[in-house]
């Protein structure tokens, strides 16, 4: 499979706008014509070849060397086709996306998985603020796609998610599943304060007590639920601890009964 | 042409096209799963009276279905996809919802979707949820035993419904005992279900009656009460009783499969057994586009 390498020459404190480069608008082009497209650096317009060494040709894969977090839209609107990205992703990482897979080894900056609607997005290190959430004004966040990240996620994960599924590994911040309309937010670590603060439905999957529950939650007692274990077979093509994960019994809190109330905490038991 | 001194008429069954589906029902042991799926393809033996006709495809180990609890695949055919949508709904709600721990899941793909959970949900009076896994939309709706999980449609095929088998032997017990064999033999076979009673029919009927009102009636040339009476009667006077198999498949390929395992056990009684003769019901090839010859499915 022919793969088409862009190595960052020199990190920058400017924002590298690369989200018009997903594998579909690119694999018509010939190495030279990829060296030719304009690249907004700052506020300078530049052509891709001054700022990346480009190597390999045009296809179905696209990958990213980058020692800073200065790329801004990685994998904007892909459909098809996969992106890796070795190192940091800046802001907006996989943001409208709609198929294919991005992976990120390095951490992910804000607004990952932002208007997402179908594909896979990993993210090997952590994942900024606000990950699968809604930029403001916004109605939806995610609305579809897989997102794990194994390491840690910030603030305001899934705020307003609509649909899809975020499965973070590590910790996740306050406010998690804010607002949220539907979907399924697994987390493995700990989650913040604020947790699922005026969701309407969806799921949040959980293996540590919350550090705090609102009293807008009700507790509706322990429950084997037939649909975790349709969720769980669909985690088993992932590597992890996820793929070991098979929920049977689960605590059930029900709300926020200031909104809707259908929205779901659950709390694996051993 | 005889097979183990059974003769096999030269004649052919004639089969209709259908749209059928199969879904996957679940319970928490093989016991409650049989349970829902039988009621779910209960009084299923005919379009003509039940709207639909159905039956237990095979038993799935936990392994192999959605939620890796024991299964039952369960085959249902209609003559539209607006009866077989209906018949779902209907049967789903009274039949797979009521029974306890019981799940239902859409066991094929197809180009056209029927409903399944979409308006069983209701049920929930509002606390029902979906859950969308892997693109696929789920129901959840509160029960008194936990949730009911029910896929929200299922996938429709063509299909081919009315393969058939008559066979003749010399005492009732005879043919039971050979519909028995050849029953079992054609459910070791995939796509297949044969929806009448242990999947065998003593009441063949032809197309018309004398009553006006009625479309068909008793196929008297098959009755062996009347063998003397009846102008129509392909009975001598050796033959005690006659049965059919009616066989719908998923493809004409599943259906031609079934009756050649079928006519192979009924033959493999010989007529040592009693076993007679096999033939096939037709309509004169006017009404339906499926011919199975016999001598050309034992080829």
């Amino acid at each position: 499979m022919t793969a088409l390498r862009l190595r960052l020459r020199e990190p920058t404190a400017s924002t590298i706008d690369v989200s018009h480069l997903v594998p579909e608008r690119l694999r018509e082009l010939s190495p030279e014509g990829v060296a030719q497209l304009q690249v907004w650096k700052g506020a300078e317009r530049l052509p891709l070849g001054e700022l990346f060494d480009i190597s390999g040709a045009p296809g179905e894969t696209l990958e990213f060397e980058t020692d800073a977090a200065c790329l801004w839209g990685i994998g904007y609107g892909m459909s098809e086709g996969t992106i890796r990205v070795h190192g940091p992703a800046g802001p907006y990482a996989g943001r409208k996306m709609r198929g294919g897979e991005l992976h990120i080894t390095g951490n992910a900056g804000e607004y990952a998985g932002n208007g997402m609607r179908g594909g896979r997005i990993v993210i090997d290190g952590d994942a900024g603020d606000c990950l699968a959430a809604a930029r403001p004004g916004e109605k939806y966040g995610m609305e579809g796609g897989l997102l794990l990240v194994r390491g840690n996620a910030g603030d305001r994960v899934g705020e307003r998610m609509r649909r899809g599924s975020v499965l973070i590994e590590g910790n996740s911040g306050a406010w998690t599943a804010a607002r949220m309309r539907a979907g399924t937010i697994a987390v493995l670590g700990s989650t913040g304060h604020g947790l699922g603060w005026a969701m309407r439905r969806g799921t949040i999957l959980l293996r540590q007590p919350p550090a705090s529950l609102s009293p807008l939650f009700r507790d509706n007692g322990e429950q084997a639920l037939s649909i975790l274990a349709l969720m769980s077979k669909a985690w088993r093509g992932l590597d992890g601890p996820f793929v070991a994960l098979n929920p049977c019994r689960v605590q059930r809190w029900l709300g926020d009964r200031s909104v809707q109330g259908l929205g779901e905490i659950l709390l694996l038991q051993d | 042409m005889k097979i183990n001194g059974v003769y096999i008429e030269d004649t052919y069954a004639e089969a209709f096209d259908m749209r059928a589906t199969r879904v996957i029902i679940t319970g928490p042991d093989e016991t409650w799963a049989n349970h829902a799926a039988n009621a779910f393809t209960g009084f299923a033996t005919s379009v003509i009276g039940c709207g639909v006709e159905g039956g237990i495809e095979t038993q799935l180990p936990a392994a192999e279905t959605p939620d890796g609890r024991p299964g039952v695949a369960c085959l249902l055919f209609a003559v539209s996809s607006k009866d077989l949508g209906k018949q779902v709904s209907n049967r789903v709600g009274q039949a797979v919802l009521t029974a306890p721990g019981s799940a239902i899941y859409s066991g094929i793909e197809g180009e056209r979707q029927v409903p399944m959970g979409s308006q069983i949900r209701f049920f929930g009076d509002g606390y029902q949820a979906s859950k969308v896994v892997d693109g696929v939309r789920y129901w959840r709706v509160p029960v008194m035993d936990g949730e009911f999980i029910c896929q929200e449609s299922t996938g429709m095929v063509s299909a081919v419904g009315g393969g058939n088998l008559i066979f003749s032997a010399r005492s009732h017990r005879q043919a039971l005992d050979a519909a028995a064999d050849a029953v079992a033999a054609m459910k070791q076979e995939s796509g297949v279900i044969m929806p009448f009673p242990g999947g065998v029919v003593r009441s063949g009927s032809k197309v018309g009656s004398q009553y006006k009102a009625l479309m068909a009636s008793s196929n008297d040339a098959y009755c062996p009460t009347l063998r003397g009476v009846s102008p129509r009667s392909e009975l001598g006077p050796e033959v005690g009783a006659v049965l059919e198999i009616v066989v719908n498949g998923l493809t004409p390929d599943h259906v031609a499969r079934a009756m050649r395992s079928g006519i192979q056990a009924i033959t493999g009684r010989g007529s040592e057994q009693g076993v007679l003769t096999v033939t096939a019901g037709n309509y004169g090839g006017k009404l339906g586009k499926h011919h199975f010859h016999l001598r050309e499915v034992m080829a």
